[in-house]
């Protein structure tokens, strides 16, 4: 059955209905959430706060229109006010040398007892790429992250974002450029690099 | 097909979302210009890169909220609006009028023994005025979120 059924039935009184589109769509809106955020605890509440509105607002949802699609955009604008909250957060509390050692944390997995070689590399690495997501501009990562990791057609995302295909095509090409640059400056001296707009 | 047209069309080509006859036309550019061909294939390595990190990240639960939402004893939205949201909003909402009036009403005085703080639940004369049904609305609606808040947390 589609989501849009389910979502009828929902709207009819089947409260199950409802269940089943949680279990369809947790995993993969919390790992959009997640790739966002890059933390576990906010990802969760984004996740819980979006099905919140799904359910408070599912008479809202417009005929013909795709669940999947209204799902996102909701938790798309929710992991866009967490960001915003949490730099307003980072401004004031978070000083230079805090930010320095949260890194060192992330790079230096804790359970160095049965960490292999392998497995700190692959932690370095990821650590690289997530820093390098966050250091790109959010219209980029927005795209990046739905296609590297949601798997989403371009114009999917194009109707998840509200612009042209080849907007959402253009912010890719520059978000993986940026990537790149990023990336390659953290080989050598350290997370940074410029931007390319 | 300019080098400029062909960074969005290159994107496209990656990802295998691109027209039969754009495809055409940005293969034959890319026979013919080296620069865009380094570019394709730097952006096809980052792409990889992303996707070979990333995607098999262990640590993300794969149904991060099933615990709460199938809890039988965890408030589920599904099940409409159950008489215990109402019973700790009830219970909550007058408790905290009693503390928003109070602190409001709260007072730092000095006389000719000290210091003294005074509190009054009954409005200050000149700060009298009726709460609106606004107000008392805010507040449950802010202790129904509090409460419902808490049982989702883990």
């Amino acid at each position: 059955m589609s989501d849009e059924q389910l979502l009828g039935l929902f709207l009819g009184g089947d409260k199950d209905s409802f269940n089943v589109l949680v279990g369809r769509w947790e995993g993969p809106l919390y790992h959009f959430a997640y790739r966002f955020l890059g933390q576990h605890e906010e990802a969760r509440d984004v996740c819980q706060e979006t099905f919140l509105r799904v359910y408070r607002r599912a008479d809202r949802f417009r005929d013909g229109a795709k669940f999947s699609t209204w799902l996102y955009q909701i938790a798309l604008n929710l992991c866009r006010d967490v960001a915003r909250k949490r730099k307003r957060w980072d401004r004031i509390f978070v000083s230079p040398r805090r930010a320095e050692a949260g890194e060192r944390a992330v790079a230096e997995p804790a359970d160095t007892g049965e960490g292999t070689e392998e497995k700190v590399l692959r932690a370095w690495q990821r650590w690289r790429l997530r820093h390098a997501l966050a250091a790109i501009p959010s219209d980029q990562r927005e795209v990046v992250v739905m296609k590297t990791f949601q798997g989403m057609k371009f114009r999917e995302i194009a109707e998840i974002l509200g612009c042209p295909e080849s907007t959402v095509k253009s912010r890719m090409y520059y978000g993986l450029a940026n990537l790149r640059e990023v990336l390659a400056a953290s080989r050598g001296t350290g997370p940074g690099g410029g931007r390319k707009e | 097909m300019t080098c400029e047209e062909m960074k969005t069309e290159i994107i496209g080509l990656i990802y295998e979302e691109i027209d039969e006859q754009v495809r055409l036309c940005v293969e034959s550019h890319l026979a013919g210009c080296g620069a865009c061909r380094r570019e394709r294939d730097r952006l096809e390595e980052t792409s990889a890169l992303l996707r070979g990190s990333l995607a098999g990240e262990e640590e993300i639960p794969a149904r991060p909220l099933s615990r709460v939402w199938n809890d039988p004893h965890v408030v589920s939205p599904a099940g409409g609006p159950r008489w215990s949201r109402f019973v700790i909003a009830a219970c909550l909402l007058p408790a905290a009028s009693l503390v928003v009036l109070a602190a409001g009403n709260t007072r730092l005085q000095k006389d000719a023994s000290g210091w003294s703080l005074q509190f009054s639940l009954l409005p200050r004369r000149e700060t009298a005025r009726a709460v609106t049904v606004a107000e008392v609305s805010k507040l449950a609606e802010e202790h129904v979120r509090a409460a419902l808040s808490q049982r989702f947390k883990r």
